[in-house]
Formats: C-alpha cells, sequence, structure tokens
C-alpha cells in the first residue's frame, strides 16, 4: 500500500530543502514574539509585522505568535492590525531577539492608519494561498441578527456562501455539499460532537467567550483532518491580564455572564463565562404551570506566561440540556422521563519558542466526552438508555519559520475514542419485554501525522503543498489515509489573483441522522470491521480581488467540485431505537458536490458587512437506497443568496439587518396510497407510494431578520446596549413541512407547506463593565 | 433624516413586538402531480382448494389522510375493481377468478402443488390495463408446536399472555418463514365494535430466515405478544418465497412508528409487473390455542 513513500518523502524532502535555504553572504537574525490587545491582553490572530525597511513581512499565528528572519543591522519593525493603531519598533538586529507588543484600540486613530490596516488585510485576502476560508470579526458575527436574538455564531456562518443551513431556525451546518457529520468542529482543538441546545435551535458556543472563529471549507491546510467538508476552528477568548472585567447579556430566552481578570498582571489571566435559558424559570413564576426544559453552559479558561517562550494555557467548556418531568402516582411510584445531553472538553496547551526564535511548538492535550441519556419511570420501572464518546487525544504542532518566504507546519496527533453506543439499563416488570445490554465500547484509535509548506516563489507566485498520513486501528482492522493537499496562487497583480486548491481528506466516524432536529436517534458511529472510513476529493479554483475606499470591499469567487466515498445513511425503515445491531441498519454510497461561491465583504466603515451567494448542487448515489438511482443530498439547494448588513447612525444608534433567499429543499411526498390486507387477511393497512427519493422541492424561503441596537452613554466603568430585533420581520413562511390539510373554501385536500416560525421578536440587553 | 428612519424602524419593531405573539405565517399550497392510478393485487391460498385475492387500485394521497371509509361508494367505486378478468396459471391449469364482491376475487379449483409456479393475470376492461405476477408454493413446514406462556408482573399488576412454538427447519435449502398469530377474539371485537377493517395496532407476524439459526437446525421462537385470559389464538407458520420475505420484511419495518416519523420513505417491494402489492401463494401449517392463566 505505502509503494509510493520512498520516493515521495524524497520528493518533499528535496523541496524542502530547495526552499529552506538561507540566501548566503548576509548576516540573518530572528526576531519574534507575540503581539496582544493592549485593552484586553487577549493575544492577536492574523496581525501583519513588517520590516519598513527590507520590506518583508509575516503575520502572527493563531496564538498571536509570530517570528521574521531578517539581515543584521537596523529594523523597523511596524505591527499593522484592523480596528487597531499601527506599532513601530526600531531595533538594532544583532542577535535573535524577542519582541511582544500591545497594540492599542483605533479610537482616535489618524485616518492614514486605519487606510493602512484595511490594506492589509485586502492584501492579505489577495497573496495568501488560503481559499475556501471564511473569517468573520467576531464583534460582526455579534452584531448579525438571529433567530430568539441570541447571538449564534453558526447560524450567521450560515449566511455565508457555501454553507447551508438544516430545518428552519438549527444550527445544521451542511458544507459544499456535504453532511452535518462531515464539519469538524473545535472548541480550543477540542472536538465538539454535539452543536446545538434546544433539540439544534441553539448552538452551544456563548460567543461572549469566543475570540475567533475560522471556517474552511476547501483547501484545507496540512494540519487539519479528520472531517471530509470543513473545519470550524473556534478559539476561546484568554481574559483580560490587564484588568477584572465582566460582561454579559439578558435575552429572551437565556442569559449569559462572563467574569475575566488577571492572575498576575501582564503574566496571565482568566476568564469564566456561564449561561442558562431560564424559560422554566418564567413558566414557574408566572404560571402554575412547569416547564420541564433549560439548558445552561460553562466556558473557563486560565492561561499563564512563565517565561518569554513559555506558555501555559488550560480551557473547558461543560454544557447540557436537561428535559425532565418527574411526578409521584398516587401508589407512590415515581413517574417521568429525564433526558440529559451535552459535551464536556477540556484542553491543556503548552506554547514554546524554541531558543533559535525561529521555531514555535503547541502541544495540546484533549479531553473530550459526549452524553446522552434518557431515564424513564412509571409504576416502579426504571430504564436508562445512554450513549457516550469519550475523546483522548495528544497533539503537537510545530511552526517553523526559517525565512519571510517560507512557513512550515508539521505535527502529529493521537486521539483514543471510546463509543458506547446505546447502552440500556432496565428495572421492574419491564425487563420482560426489554433486555438490559450493555453494549461493548468500539474502540478507535486516530493518529495523523502531518507536513505543510507555504513558500514564496517568486512575486507571481506562492504555494503551500503538504501531506497528512492518518489511519484508525478499530477492531482488529487498521484503515489508512493518504490526504495530500495544494494551494497555489498566482497574483495577477496587485489587487487581483487567482488560487487553486486540492484536498484528500479521511473521516474515521459517521452520524448517521434520521432529521434536521438534534434528535437522541442521531448516532455518533465509529468506523468499524464493515463500517469503512469516508473520504473525500476537493478541487477548487477561485479569483480574488479588493477595491474601494480605503481597499475595505473583498471580493472573491470560488468553484469547487467534491466527490465523497463510503458516506453513510440509514437503511430504508431502519429502526432506529432500541437496536444493538445499528451497523446492519446503515447502507454506504457515494456523494457529489459542485458549484459556485460569490463573496463581497466589507468589514469597515458605517457600512459594513458581506453578500453571498452560491450555485450549487449535491447528489448522493447509495445502491441500497431509491432503487439505486442518483438522488438530491437532503439540502441540495440550487440558489442561496444573503444580504447581511450593519449600519451606524450614530455612535450609539445602529441597524443590523439580513435579508436570505434560498431555493426550496427536495423532499418527497407521498403521492398516492393503496389498500393492502395484511398477510393472514385478519385486516387492511394503507400504504404509501412515494415518487423518487427528493424529486419535488419545497418552494423557495426568503427573511428577513434585524436588530436595532441602542447604545448606553459610554461611562467610565459601565457599557450597556439595548438589542430590540424581529426574525422573519415579514413574517413569511420557510416551508420545511409538507402537510395535507383541507381547503376551507373547496372543502377538498390538498398539500400545504409550513413553517416553525412566523415573526418572532427579540429584546435583550447587553452590559459589560 | 437618520431621526426619523430611526423613530420609523423603532414603531415598526414595538408594533412586530406587539404583534408577534398572535402572528403565523400564511402556509403555502404546493402542487403534487398525483401518478396514474396502478392496479393492487394481494392473494392468501386458502388450505385444500381455494384462494382468497384482492384487487384495487391505487388512489390520490388526498383521498383520506389515515383511513378510508369502505362504506362510501364514492370512494369505493375508485378503489375497488368490480369487473376484473383474472386467471391463474399454472402446471397447464388455467383457474379463472370469479368475484365475491367489488375488490375481491376467489377460486375454489386452486391445486396447491408444491414447487409449482403460479402466474397471476388481471385484466382491468374499464382502463385496459393488465398486470401480471408470478409465485411459487412452497412446500409445508409442519408446526410441531404451539403452547401458551403466562407472565404475572406484580408491579404493574397484570398477566401477560404470550405463547411460544416450535419447528423443525428442513435441511439443505434456505428457508424464510412467515408466522401469523391472529387473536380471534381481538378481530371479531374489533369488527363488531367499528366495523373497520383497518388496525393500527402493531401487524401480528414474524418473517425470518433460518440463516441465523443454521439450516436444518430446529427453531423455536416467544414473540412479543399481548393477549387476555380465554382468547383464541391462531398461529401459522408459511414457507415463503424470498421475495415475499423482503416484501414482509420492509412492511415490518416500515410499520414502526419512529421510523414512520424520522425516517425517510420506503416504497415496499412488489412482484406485480406494472403494479403494487404482492402475489404469494403459501401453504401453511395452522395451530390454535387458548390462553390460560
Amino acid at each position: 500500500m505505502f509503494n509510493w513513500m520512498p520516493k515521495t518523502w524524497i520528493s518533499v524532502f528535496l523541496l524542502l530543502h530547495l526552499f529552506l535555504q538561507t540566501p548566503l553572504g548576509a548576516q540573518q537574525f530572528t526576531v519574534s514574539g507575540y503581539v496582544y490587545d493592549h485593552v484586553s491582553g487577549e493575544s492577536l490572530i492574523g496581525v501583519r509585522v513588517q520590516d519598513s525597511i527590507s520590506g518583508k513581512s509575516t503575520i502572527t499565528n493563531t496564538y498571536g505568535f509570530y517570528s521574521i528572519t531578517l539581515p543584521a543591522g537596523k529594523v523597523a519593525l511596524r505591527f499593522i492590525y484592523l480596528g487597531f493603531a499601527n506599532q513601530e519598533k526600531n531595533l538594532r538586529l544583532q542577535n535573535n531577539t524577542t519582541v511582544s507588543v500591545r497594540l492599542g484600540e483605533h479610537e482616535n486613530l489618524l485616518q492614514q492608519v486605519v487606510i493602512s490596516a484595511s490594506s492589509t488585510r485586502a492584501q492579505e485576502h489577495v497573496k495568501t494561498t488560503e481559499m475556501g476560508k471564511l473569517s468573520v470579526p467576531i464583534e460582526l458575527l455579534k452584531r448579525t441578527p438571529v433567530l430568539f436574538g441570541e447571538n449564534d455564531l453558526i447560524k450567521a456562518i450560515q449566511l455565508m456562501p457555501g454553507v447551508k443551513r438544516g430545518g428552519e431556525g438549527t444550527v445544521g451546518m451542511f458544507v459544499r455539499g456535504g453532511g452535518s457529520d462531515e464539519n469538524l468542529v473545535l472548541l480550543d482543538e477540542a472536538p465538539v460532537y454535539n452543536v446545538g441546545h434546544a433539540l439544534g435551535f441553539l448552538s452551544v458556543f456563548n460567543t461572549n467567550a469566543i475570540k475567533n472563529v475560522d471556517l474552511y471549507k476547501g483547501a484545507f491546510p496540512a494540519q487539519y483532518g479528520g472531517r471530509l467538508s470543513s473545519i470550524l476552528d473556534v478559539r476561546m477568548r484568554e481574559g483580560n491580564d490587564q484588568g477584572f472585567h465582566a460582561q454579559g447579556s439578558i435575552g429572551n430566552i437565556a442569559s449569559n455572564l462572563s467574569i475575566e481578570g488577571p492572575i498576575v498582571k501582564g503574566k496571565g489571566s482568566f476568564i469564566f463565562s456561564g449561561r442558562r435559558s431560564y424559560l422554566d424559570k418564567m413558566v414557574e413564576w408566572l404560571t402554575p404551570g412547569k416547564f420541564p426544559y433549560f439548558f445552561y453552559d460553562l466556558n473557563m479558561k486560565l492561561n499563564y506566561q512563565i517565561s518569554e517562550r513559555d506558555r501555559f494555557f488550560v480551557s473547558s467548556y461543560l454544557g447540557r440540556d436537561v428535559l425532565a418531568a418527574n411526578a409521584v402516582d398516587s401508589s407512590g411510584f415515581n413517574t417521568g422521563i429525564e433526558t440529559r445531553l451535552g459535551n464536556y472538553t477540556v484542553t491543556g496547551r503548552w506554547n514554546h519558542i524554541y531558543p533559535s526564535q525561529q521555531m514555535f511548538h503547541n502541544l495540546t492535550l484533549v479531553r473530550s466526552q459526549f452524553r446522552y441519556n434518557i431515564a424513564g419511570a412509571a409504576f416502579g420501572n426504571n430504564i436508562l438508555i445512554r450513549s457516550a464518546i469519550d475523546d483522548y487525544a495528544i497533539k503537537i504542532d510545530y511552526d517553523y519559520r526559517p525565512s519571510t518566504k517560507s512557513t512550515i507546519k508539521m505535527g502529529a496527533a493521537l486521539t483514543n475514542h471510546v463509543f458506547r453506543p446505546n447502552l440500556i439499563s432496565v428495572q421492574g416488570d419491564i425487563s420482560d419485554f426489554l433486555k438490559s445490554r450493555k453494549n461493548s465500547a468500539i474502540i478507535n484509535l486516530e493518529a495523523a501525522g502531518y507536513i505543510g509548506v507555504d513558500h514564496v516563489l517568486n512575486p507571481s507566485w506562492r504555494i503551500n503543498f503538504g501531506l497528512r498520513l492518518s489511519g484508525s486501528a478499530v477492531e482488529g482492522t487498521f484503515y489508512s489515509g493518504y490526504e495530500p493537499r495544494l494551494s497555489a496562487r498566482y497574483n495577477i497583480n496587485d489587487r487581483h489573483s487567482i488560487k487553486f486548491g486540492y484536498a484528500r481528506m479521511t473521516q474515521y466516524l459517521h452520524l448517521v441522522a434520521s432529521s434536521s432536529l438534534a434528535l437522541p436517534t442521531d448516532l455518533w458511529y465509529s468506523v468499524t470491521k464493515n463500517v469503512k472510513p469516508g473520504a473525500s476529493d476537493q478541487w477548487s479554483v477561485g479569483w480574488f480581488t479588493y477595491f474601494g475606499k480605503k481597499d475595505a470591499i473583498q471580493v472573491s469567487v470560488e468553484l469547487y467540485s467534491k466527490k465523497m466515498y463510503n458516506l453513510i445513511e440509514y437503511r430504508e425503515g431502519a429502526r432506529l431505537l432500541l437496536n444493538d445491531n445499528y451497523e446492519a441498519e446503515l447502507v454506504r454510497g457515494t456523494g457529489a458536490a459542485s458549484g459556485i461561491e460569490f463573496m463581497l465583504q466589507k468589514n469597515t466603515g458605517r457600512w459594513n458587512g458581506w453578500i453571498g451567494y452560491t450555485l450549487s448542487w449535491a447528489t448522493r448515489v447509495f445502491p441500497n437506497l431509491n432503487g439505486g438511482q442518483m438522488f438530491y443530498a437532503r439540502y441540495d439547494r440550487r440558489h442561496d443568496f444573503s444580504i447581511v448588513a450593519n449600519y451606524d447612525f450614530t455612535k450609539r444608534l445602529g441597524l443590523s439587518f439580513a435579508w436570505v433567499y434560498s431555493s426550496g429543499s427536495p423532499f418527497t411526498p407521498i403521492v398516492s396510497k393503496y389498500v393492502m390486507p395484511y398477510p393472514n387477511y385478519a385486516g387492511v393497512d394503507l400504504l404509501a407510494v412515494y415518487p423518487l427519493r427528493n424529486s419535488y422541492r419545497l418552494h423557495a424561503s426568503h427573511r428577513l431578520d434585524i436588530d436595532f441596537v441602542i447604545k448606553g452613554r459610554k461611562r467610565k466603568r459601565w457599557q450597556g446596549e439595548w438589542h430590540m430585533g424581529a426574525y422573519n420581520f415579514y413574517n413569511r413562511t420557510q416551508p420545511n413541512r409538507v402537510s395535507i390539510v383541507v381547503d376551507e373554501k373547496t372543502g377538498k385536500e390538498k398539500y400545504q407547506e409550513r413553517g416553525l416560525f412566523g415573526v418572532i421578536a427579540s429584546l435583550s440587553y447587553n452590559f459589560k463593565f | 433624516m437618520s431621526k426619523a428612519f430611526f423613530g420609523l424602524i423603532l414603531l415598526l419593531l414595538s408594533a412586530v413586538v406587539i404583534g408577534s405573539c398572535n402572528l403565523s405565517p400564511v402556509p403555502l399550497d404546493i402542487e403534487v402531480n398525483e401518478p396514474p392510478q396502478k392496479l393492487v393485487i394481494s392473494s392468501y391460498a386458502i388450505p385444500e382448494q381455494s384462494g382468497l385475492f384482492t384487487i384495487t387500485r391505487t388512489f390520490s394521497a388526498l383521498l383520506g389522510t389515515d383511513s378510508i371509509d369502505l362504506n362510501d361508494n364514492s370512494i369505493t367505486s375508485k378503489v375497488l375493481v368490480d369487473n376484473a378478468l383474472a386467471v391463474v396459471r399454472y402446471s397447464n391449469v388455467v383457474d379463472t377468478l370469479f368475484a365475491v364482491a367489488p375488490g375481491i376475487y376467489a377460486t375454489v379449483h386452486l391445486q396447491q402443488i408444491p414447487n409449482a409456479e403460479y402466474t397471476l393475470e388481471v385484466f382491468d376492461p374499464k382502463t385496459q390495463e393488465k398486470v401480471y405476477a408470478t409465485t411459487t408454493l412452497l412446500p409445508l413446514t409442519t408446526l410441531d408446536t404451539v403452547f401458551p406462556v403466562t407472565r404475572r408482573l406484580d408491579q404493574l399488576n397484570q398477566t401477560i399472555f404470550t405463547f411460544q412454538y416450535a419447528f423443525g427447519d428442513p435441511v439443505g435449502i434456505q428457508n424464510y418463514y412467515l408466522v401469523s398469530y391472529t387473536n380471534i377474539n381481538t378481530l371479531l371485537s374489533q369488527f363488531s365494535s367499528t366495523g373497520n377493517l383497518f388496525n393500527f395496532n402493531q401487524v401480528q407476524f414474524n418473517v425470518f430466515s433460518d440463516q441465523n439459526n443454521g439450516d436444518g437446525q430446529p427453531i423455536q421462537y416467544q414473540p412479543d405478544f399481548g393477549g387476555s385470559e380465554g382468547d383464541t389464538l391462531v398461529v401459522a407458520l408459511s414457507n415463503i418465497p424470498k421475495g415475499y420475505y423482503e416484501y414482509l420484511a420492509a412492511y415490518k419495518r416500515s410499520g414502526n412508528l419512529l421510523s414512520q416519523l424520522t425516517g425517510e420513505p420506503v416504497n415496499l417491494p412488489t412482484n406485480v409487473q406494472g403494479g403494487y402489492g404482492y402475489f404469494a401463494l403459501t401453504k401453511p401449517s395452522i395451530k390454535t390455542v387458548i390462553l390460560r392463566e
């Protein structure tokens, strides 16, 4: 299987050797360090660090680290970041040096400073090899109006090209024709298996605890793997290392509070953040009735810099959805049901800068846990249905910057997944009907190693190539994945570039879901002897440019084509609950997706936001579904168009709106019926006739969401703002189901599409002090 | 300008906040093309020389959502085929079926020959539609024992009646079985109380193959089944062809309520060329048992 390896590795090393050679003659030294926000102490990602004398530059990585190797002598480092004042450091470079800086916000910046930062951001958009990547400032995401007025980063991302939502109001993401399980959601590098609260209507991410979000849809860098369609990399805030602060919000259905402050000023900080829904408490308080559901989540992060070169982080997330309806019946028996569902993650990280100043590493230990428990009691009988996933992972990532032309990223990861699907425990007479079952654990040991090189060949060409080797050992079977990655950029001129990308991805676990809602029947399932890993090949090509006043408008157009192999679905008529042989209910097939995505983005100015458009196709072929004929994927929607805009009337008054249009989703109606006797002729049944799977389309949907913000007067300590908004402002049906109803005018039955939500108003108050 | 705009937006929002509690969007009508009606066939071999057949048509999904009224002529005329020409051919015999009632046909000359191939041909002169289907009648497998099992559930203060059956699986061939269990008392009370043939209880039959048990090994089974003291239970074991087994297995799976709510739609397999339903003739081994505590 690995016959190709010697030649490939020799080629890789030869290329590396070629790229990494330092020019002879000139003595060079390296300057490295971190860049922080002066006010909050948060490390800043993507800051451009440029030497004004040589013109060489680099950018900070996800930990705010930079390293730049320059000729000895006078150096003028300029740190440029949008929204912050530029900062310049002049030094005489005689040996390797550490320079960490703190950038201040641009409150009263000179016009040219803003232009410079905006231009820098726009140039990055054109000059890097990155494509298929969505990075939206968290402040912009926070302003995006959404259902219930709850800030939701996944719903904001759903408004971007290439990302389709699932059912109305839910946080399911379908990226470039992939399934909802083909997205790896990482919270501080820990995988999060269940991203939805309240049956998936709200995401588990508390935006007050989030610092940065990147979504990769294609041309994946080699350091990312494990899913076929996207990587959502969410980074938690580190907390303010300069002073104690708090922020929070009081909303329609939930409230949150975050507290942060220094552990040792300038050295380390903490942040604790919590959120809880309170409909249950409101109902209890206002009515005699009870509302049996609530959710909560807690985020925590600590970090401490023990030396200029070493920094430690510990972060954790705990989220639960609880549905509990219990009572005591007249016989004294407990009767009721309790469902608990949620994630728990802990991440420990050690950032280290090597003495050469060119190499940085991040060592990560991860614990991630997903649980769902359903417990029921009636007349002295008890039942507990439980599924669990436990992950333990260790990961090392190196970031090596031997010259300003090259960056090498390499590393390895080892993850031990333990899956326990559908453990059942029963007590009482019910055990006569249902047997207790301790489903044996499936242990999946997943390993990966990667190397990726980003190299500027000449002013026109820049390439990023890499290789990821992955494998999974499960039930005595070993699967391997050979995942080459390549992206290249060709500069047409300073303002225009064309990029190409290819990535192969492998996935060693599947989610078999039966609907768009997050139901207990949705089950994460490891690869096994019989369930093979999924794989995908994606090719993409794009045009990138920027223009406008202050170079504030960035435009990209990307075409992609993707093939997916070994996809999993439930077979027709699968038994979903209380089943100890899930593998027998799964069928395997392939998928294909293609499309074109247009994105116009403006991140600065009174008007900011984006316009996105996607034209796409997503199909599936499963030999055992739909008679083996091709069918459209569940969320194949031909056109998706969105405008998301924010406008500030004054410093205190602003309006945000999002208008979304989507072609109809495919569905399969009952087209006729027939009467059929039971096999013993002791009765008859009505059976349905369906057309080909997903051969009909719902109507297109469109809606307008708005949010009006009124900020309080800026006081020394307290800052508050009111948000008043509405989801589906003009009350348009967002079709998601078809039912047969009687027409009031004709008295005849007809098909009718209905949605879940009409206009929903929201009111919330955000504060910080 | 901006103040006026701000005021307008605020006014609109206030109206929305106040009114949103009662607003639900207007549903959208959608056209779904109804396919042409097709003939639907079912069959039931009665021991000795008789056979019952139903010949019906598919009908619009908009006609009755959960059940149809068999006393409503306007519906039954669309569903039941009352003038079909139907013949069963086997071993050089052509047996023409006679109409018992609209949609129901029968024969009293049906020779049940093990391993013989039977072809049913149906022609509807009204629509000029013709369908046919072929099946093989498999040899009888004898049901050896059926006996009642009683379980007392103290916590529920209930007694559960069920039964257990056993039979010998013939050697040398892969067999598929249908075991149906008909509670005569429940069946009669259903007819007398509602006169309705539709019944949303779990269809009471099992299908299985000898694959898991081993060819030729004795098979013993106790299905989940509820009954009451004094109930008469008719248990029938039939050796069935693989195609019929697949049809019944798919029917049983799709009958699961959760599958219907959350799963993808399933079209049941058919062996009727140009139509729906399933034509199968089986030779059942029947035993009767009375449930007693």
